[in-house]
């Protein structure tokens, strides 16, 4: 007995001295960090050029911080899944000896940087400028009845003479993309850097001349252009607008109305009854100029893509066909999608290298009423003048007061409390 | 807030009786059974809901055919539906069983027949068709007192025959059924006619003889016979088809609610098959099947074929109307609502169609199929139950099909001028191997018994069989005819669009690999009368990630528990 | 389908406990001898000995069970840990068994709870103490949690020769839920099975080795009902971070777990002399999201030892000491391209840390007065030490502290009752405390400041004070009736309380 007393009496102190190592945080988690070989493909138009400045900024995909390097000799980063973005300035020797100083830009997204997968490969471009129509406004959300239910019918886009000289609108092709900002799926053929996939495209009508829009100017296409108070009083009156889209629908179930408004000019659209701006705001938007004849177009610009989807029920592969408008030909497109649920841009990054929004997730309660709204730079004999860097991210306001809404006084909730506020864009105050 | 309240009633009573007359008196009947059980229901669901379409949509008003002006819903309104149903269930069986012997022939026989009454005398869906439930609805409602009965009638004769032969022994039994539609109006072409099911099934089980000092024996069996069923009230007696067209749109914005005008053409068309014949299903299978002590086995190999399946398919047609042209209308100067004469209009002609039962399904199953049962091993007082079953099913059709396109072009959908007629099997084939294992063990002395049972999925596959996107003739809404598709169609701006693209991957087999669970069960009998179980399924499972097409699928099972309490008195 | 299953629960455990007596004999001793053997100070030394089914014959040589409900209710005037709430009420229907019969043990536990949890902040999963930092979480101050547990336990051990044996198997079920936005479904699910062996040495003890597997799934679901939308989730990740990937998706998530543990144990067969246990654990659990090709965010592992050592003398007075040791580990797993949304995985990081020592000191001394009155007292001393690091940004929570308790237990016959009271008082106080936030999101800024305050009454001294009057009251020689209620007061620095009661009657034979 007293020999186990003994034995006890020693593992007590034993058991006290045992004292854990404790950790700080940081210290023997070294998180290896992977110096990445970055290589930079400039267009042939700039191989002799200098590098002026350059700037990387590189965000991670898992944590979402961003962290920026002047040098990609600076760039080291964790494991991950990484979206990098480049920007620089070089000088070119002009043919008559003068300088010259170009901007380019560079995107890539969802660059895996692991141990055995180093290289970052960047293709840059010059920044287009296409001297055309721009995107001022999207209102995709909607408004909602007093009852608090989702009306439809008063989506609206506006679009925006943003350079010094008369522009006419004839032609001109308004696009939305055929695939979703929160959904990717690995195409063949995967032809985005050449061409926008769509499913819809409608086109304003005109000879040529028919509807000039002069330097500071919009014009509104709406919907539906009728007074919308009359169904649902949160909404506002569309019947003002310049044009409309209208879809024939033989079905007493999806009747889309014809309003007073001037109709555009229908090329393709997917849906069979009528068409409405993604009400989440999941998908791009874009201008575009087409040169050829719209017969001509809707027998050769198809395209046939195939894709793998899994979901519990199984792997199912699939084919579908689209319509594609080659990257030359958009003069202008915007990404939208949200916070929680983006994947990726539907456009090439060389069109919009960001994106814009309504609402931080899916299905967010405070996206009613709102719209995106292109920043104003500065305003010019009285007309703004509006950024565009095709950076959807840099250039709109998001979850903005929709335009119209200010302008009309109307609801900006589902109470009905009128706007009392009028902005150049959503944020700069008249 | 929405109002959305609904109220839902169900009321059943049953009557079933069972009388059994053993007779001792007549050598050749033994027992007499007379079966009945009558059903009645009365169910009713109300609903009051305030409805507010999301865009402004239109209620098809009219039940006969013609010209008819319809309602824009552009505002709320509150809607009222009711749904009443009153099914009756009729059922008598009476069977005759009876045994003589014939030689050394033991017969044991039996003969019977069946009676099912089904009706409906409810007054179906009830609701103001200007205040429909939902503002898309398309449907007119339908009283279930306007359906036919439906019943069935069936006769049967069975014989079994045992057959010593020395040490063998034969065992034959041979049946027949008759069934028929009694009371089936006359243009069906089931009408008046039954139909015959034979079916046979002989064992031969060889003289027993000892194996590892415990008696064994193994026997042979095989089987044939034909089912034939029935189709059901939804297929002979559906609700015909309302076509509903939009003549004019027309919202006046200045005075909606009175100056705007729709106008509808709408098209009835029965929908019923009268050419409908029932399903007969063929089935052989043969069976080795062996006993060894308190140990079992059988081995079963089947084939089944059913030609007649049914399935609905689409029919389509041209259908006129006249397009009203509204452009030139002016608000300002409306008095009433347009008038239909003084706008410009045209004929149109569009395809559109409904679908109708057919028996065009195929369905050709073989398998084979395992059973083990082992005797309690003591050490551990547990018995093994295995079963096991691999199976390959076609699934195809035996018609060519319609199938519409979705693509709009200019303006125009593909599907109003012209729909393929495509030679597609529209089939898969899917394989499975499965096996599960049922540990019984049952420790008397404390009244427990613990079960424990793994499940093995061996593999499921599935193939789709190549379709031809390409259709072999198209029908033209000009004239209403099939036309051939040529090379020259291919193209064509708005034929091509006929032709359907399908991923090549699509036609590969598709194999979900290996995935087992375990469930657990135990249950403790408490004195006579009590038995509380208590178990616990797919708590241990193995599930491995598996690889697709080159993508990477992960898997994960949900676990549940339940309890049960069974009390005998 | 949940009422049928509780009144079958009910049913069931009353016939179980009153019939599941054939087979075993009754104990010849009389109840109210057995309850006091049975309330006796001494047996609570020693916890750790009893997890091996073969030495559990030895933590009793009576047989009793019980069939009884109870009532709990945990009340704190402000919550001291957030994520757990401030108030819940549970009532409790349980059936205990522990049989003897020649050398075979059988012992056999069910339960059923059914309660609720209120203002549970920043958390939606279920068993946070199990799963922590890998919690599903949102910024909502919503309405109570349901809450609904069955659990089943079932053990047997015999003796063979010179082979001690036993093996024991327990589930637990629980089922949590809410009825208003935002809507968790917690469905979680136990397996834990046990088998031990051992053998005499020295003549004196019982060497015996055990070992356990467990099998832990939970699956939680959101859903919001409200047509206009729902709010955004998160999935935290240790301390004020959260994987920022998913925030805001993910309303299904799912966790699967398993655990090894292994022990051995040197046990007295007589009861008195030198008692002494040792238990290594691995428990390691993955974080899946369903929607995503079910991918794991996060992987944890936690490891401990635990020893326990005691002295019980013959003369009515012990002493122990004990130690826990563990290591939390989680990883994160970073994941490529959503394309397909196959998500696969490319790598992984190792960035929450998690460790605790507890060590402590008890002795009990009972003094017994007559047959069954008695007096004894329980003093202990116990050191913990939790330190809690994320890597990326580094945060750290640090909190040492040394608590000091006593507790007096009285039993006294009146009349053939026989009354119980236990009354003791424990003082709390911090010997090293740091709390380092270190870029904190903007939406997670609330949940920043509940963890500062949880932060602020561990790391500052209490005080508690428990009082548990207990009635046993005898039926007949075989049968007694119990009824007790517990009242355990907790004060905490700026005048902030909690109140646990728990209030319970038994019917024991």
């Amino acid at each position: 007995m007293k020999k186990l007393f003994y034995i006890f009496s020693l593992i007590v102190p034993l058991m006290v001295a045992l004292n854990a190592c404790d950790d700080l945080p940081g210290d023997d988690q070294s998180l290896a960090m992977i110096v990445p070989e970055v290589h930079v493909i400039l267009p042939d138009t700039v191989r002799d050029g200098r590098v002026v400045s350059e700037r990387y900024e590189v965000r991670n995909v898992t944590t979402g911080r961003k962290a920026i390097y002047l040098s990609k000799d600076d760039i080291d980063l964790s494991v991950g899944l990484y979206d990098v973005s480049y920007e620089t300035e070089m000088q070119i020797t002009t043919p008559d000896g003068g300088f010259d100083t170009l901007h380019l830009q560079a995107y890539e997204p969802s660059v895996l940087i692991r141990e055995t997968n180093r290289t970052i490969t960047l293709t840059a471009y010059v920044t287009r400028n296409a001297d055309d129509f721009i995107i001022s406004e999207i209102f995709f959300t909607g408004s909602l009845r007093p009852n608090g239910s989702q009306y439809y019918g008063d989506d609206y886009v506006k679009i925006f003479n943003n350079t010094d000289h008369v522009l006419y609108a004839d032609g001109l092709t308004f696009l939305e993309s055929k695939f979703v900002t929160t959904q990717k799926y690995n195409y063949t053929p995967d032809i985005m850097s050449q061409a926008m996939t769509v499913q819809a495209l409608y086109t304003i009508p005109g000879s040529g001349k028919d509807y000039p829009v002069q330097p500071g100017e919009e014009l509104w296409i709406v919907d539906t252009g009728i007074d919308h108070r009359v169904a649902n009083e949160n909404s506002f009156d569309c019947s003002g607008a310049d044009f409309e889209w209208y879809d024939v629908s033989t079905q007493p179930a999806h009747l889309d109305i014809d309003g007073p408004v001037t109709n555009l000019d229908k090329w393709y659209c997917y849906t069979l009854s009528f068409f409405v701006l993604h009400n989440r705001g999941f998908r791009a938007w874009a201008l575009a100029r087409i040169p050829i004849e719209k017969e001509q177009y809707l027998a050769n610009y198809s395209y046939t893509y195939n894709y793998i989807i899994i979901v519990p029920a199984g792997v199912y592969p699939m084919s579908q066909t689209a319509y594609k408008v080659p990257n030359d030909w958009i003069v202008d497109a915007v990404n939208c999608s949200v916070e929680a649920e983006r994947v990726w841009n539907v456009t090439d990054p060389s069109l919009d290298r960001g994106w814009t929004y309504c609402g931080t997730m899916d299905h967010d309660k405070t996206r009613y009423f709102h719209s995106v709204r292109r920043k104003m730079l500065y305003l010019k004999n009285g007309r703004p003048v509006l950024k565009d860097t095709n950076n959807s991210t840099e250039d709109f306001n998001p979850h903005c007061i929709p335009s119209e809404i200010e302008n009309q006084g109307t609801a900006i909730d589902v109470n009905g409390t009128p706007c009392t506020q009028r902005t150049w864009d959503g944020v700069t105050p008249r | 807030m929405k109002m959305n309240e609904f109220k839902s009633s169900y009321n059943r009573i049953n009557y079933t009786s069972d009388l059994t007359l053993t007779l001792n008196r007549i050598a050749w009947l033994k027992t007499l059974n007379l079966n009945a059980s009558a059903s009645y229901q009365a169910d009713r669901l109300e609903r009051h809901k305030e409805v507010a379409p999301q865009r402004a949509s239109v209620a098809p008003t009219s039940m006969e055919e013609g010209v008819h002006d319809g309602q824009y819903l552009l505002n709320g309104y509150v809607a009222d539906y009711v749904s009443d149903g009153k099914p009756l269930n009729l059922f008598v069986k009476l069977r005759g069983e009876g045994s003589a012997r014939l030689g050394r022939l033991n017969n044991r026989y039996k003969v019977g027949g069946e009676w099912t009454f089904s009706k409906n005398y409810g007054d179906g869906q009830v609701y103001d068709l200007t205040r429909p439930l939902s503002a898309s609805w398309t449907t007119r409602p339908r009283a279930y007192k306007d359906i036919p009965s439906l019943q069935v009638l069936s006769f049967y004769a069975e014989d079994n025959a045992t057959l010593p032969l020395g040490a063998h022994r034969l065992e034959v039994q041979a049946g027949i059924r008759t069934i028929q539609i009694p009371g089936l109006d006359e243009r069906y072409s089931m009408s008046g006619r039954a139909y015959i099911d034979p079916r046979f099934n002989g064992k031969w089980t060889l003289p027993p003889f000892s194996l590892g000092g415990r008696n064994a024996e193994v026997y042979l069996a095989a089987g044939w016979g034909a089912t034939t069923k029935m189709p059901t009230i939804a297929y002979l007696f559906p609700q015909v088809n309302y076509n509903d067209f939009i003549q004019l749109n027309y919202y006046d914005v200045q005075n909606p609610t009175e100056h705007s005008r729709i106008s509808l053409r709408t098209y009835i068309d029965p929908t019923v098959n009268y050419h409908l014949r029932p399903a007969v299903n063929h089935k052989w299978e043969v069976r080795l099947g062996a006993t060894l002590g308190k140990n079992r086995l059988t081995l079963t190999y089947f084939q089944e074929r059913l030609r007649s399946g049914f399935r609905f398919s689409s029919y389509y047609a041209p259908y006129t109307y006249t397009k009203y042209d509204a452009n030139e209308v002016h608000s300002e100067d409306l008095k009433a609502a347009p008038d239909l004469a003084t706008l410009p209009s045209e004929e149109v002609k569009v395809l559109d169609g409904y679908s109708k039962v057919d028996n065009g399904s195929r369905l050709d199953k073989q398998g084979v199929e395992l059973t083990l049962s082992t005797a309690r091993w003591r050490p551990i007082s547990t018995a093994l139950t295995v079963t096991g079953a691999w199976f390959r099913s076609t699934y195809s059709n035996s018609q060519m099909l319609y199938q519409p396109v979705t693509v709009v072009v200019d303006n125009q959908p593909v599907r109003n001028r012209y729909i393929g007629y495509y030679n597609c099997d529209d089939g898969r084939v899917n394989e499975q191997l499965n096996t599960n294992f049922m540990f019984d063990t049952q420790i008397t002395r404390w009244g427990l018994v613990f079960t424990t049972s793994v499940q093995c999925m061996w593999y499921v596959s599935t193939r789709r069989l190549w379709q031809n996107g390409v259709p072999d003739s198209y029908l033209d809404v000009a004239d209403g005819e099939l036309h051939p598709y040529t090379s020259a169609s291919r193209q064509d701006p708005i034929l091509q669009h006929l032709v359907r693209t399908y991923n090549d991957q699509l036609f590969s087999r598709l194999t979900v690999p290996t995935a087992v669970y375990i469930n657990l069960k135990a249950t403790k009998i408490i004195g006579k009368h009590l038995k509380v179980a208590v178990f616990a399924n797919r708590m241990l499972d193995y599930l491995p990630d598996y690889k697709s097409n080159g993508l990477t699928v992960r898997r994960i099972s949900d676990p549940y528990f339940g309890m049960e309490l069974n009390f005998t008195l | 389908m949940m009422k049928m299953m509780k009144q079958t629960f009910v049913v069931a455990a009353v016939l179980l406990g009153a019939l599941v007596a054939q087979g075993f004999a009754p104990d010849s001793a009389t109840v109210m001898n057995r309850i006091a053997s049975q309330e006796s100070e001494l047996r609570t030394l020693q916890q750790l000995a009893w997890q091996n089914p073969a030495v559990k014959p030895l933590q009793q040589s009576w047989a009793l069970s019980s069939v009884g409900a109870s009532w709990q209710s945990r009340d704190e005037s402000t919550a001291i840990q957030a994520q757990l709430g401030d108030r819940a009420t549970l009532w409790a229907f349980d059936a205990d068994t522990h049989m003897k019969h020649n050398t075979a043990t059988l012992w056999g536990h069910a339960t059923y709870n059914n309660g609720r949890q209120h203002h549970v902040l920043w958390n939606e999963t279920s068993q946070p103490e199990l799963l922590y930092p890998y919690l599903l979480a949102d910024s909502v101050n919503s309405a109570r949690i349901n809450v609904e547990r069955y659990a089943f336990a079932g053990g047997y051990a015999d003796f063979k020769g010179r082979i001690a044996w036993g093996a024991h198997i327990s589930y637990e079920a629980g089922l949590y839920y809410r009825h208003v936005d935002p809507r968790p479904r917690n469905v979680t699910a136990d397996l834990q099975v046990v088998a031990g062996i051992g053998t005499p040495i020295m003549g004196s003890h019982l060497a015996a080795l055990a070992l356990k597997f467990r099998k832990y799934k939970q699956t939680n679901d959101v859903a919001f009902y409200s047509e206009l939308g729902s709010d955004k989730l998160f999935h935290l990740t240790g301390l004020t971070n959260d994987y920022d990937r998913f925030a805001g998706t993910g309303s299904s998530t799912y966790y699967k777990g398993y655990e090894w543990v292994i022990e051995a144990n040197a046990q007295p067969l007589a009861g008195r002399g030198l008692a002494f246990s040792a238990q290594a654990s691995r428990f390691s659990f993955d974080n899946i999201l369903t929607a995503f090709n079910k991918l794991p965010m996060a992987h944890l592992t936690h490891q401990a030892v635990r020893a326990e050592a005691a002295w019980l003398s013959e003369h009515g007075w012990g002493l122990q000491a004990h130690s826990h040791l563990s290591r939390r580990v989680g990883t994160e797993n970073i994941f490529g391209d959503a394309a397909a949304s196959v998500y696969p995985k490319i790598g992984s990081l190792d960035l929450y840390h998690e460790n605790r020592f507890d060590v402590g000191i008890e002795g009990v001394w009972e003094h017994a007065i007559g047959r069954q009155a008695g007096i004894a007292l329980h003093p202990a001393v116990d050191y913990h030490h939790r330190n809690e690091t994320y890597n990326n940004p580094q945060e750290r929570w640090l909190v040492n502290d040394m608590t000091l308790s006593l507790r007096a237990k009285g039993a006294m016959p009146m009349g053939r009752a026989l009354c119980n009271l236990l009354v003791g008082v424990a003082w709390t106080a911090p010997t090293q405390t740091e709390l380092t936030w270190n870029g904190v999101k903007t939406e997670l800024a609330s949940l920043q400041r509940l963890l500062s305050r949880d932060f602020y009454f561990a790391s500052h001294h209490h005080t508690s004070i428990l009082v548990r009057p207990s009635v046993n009251l005898p039926v007949g020689k075989d049968f007694a009736l119990q009824a007790a209620v517990m009242w355990l007061h907790g004060s905490y620095v700026t005048g902030v309380h909690a109140d646990n009661v728990n209030a319970s009657v038994a019917f024991i034979f």
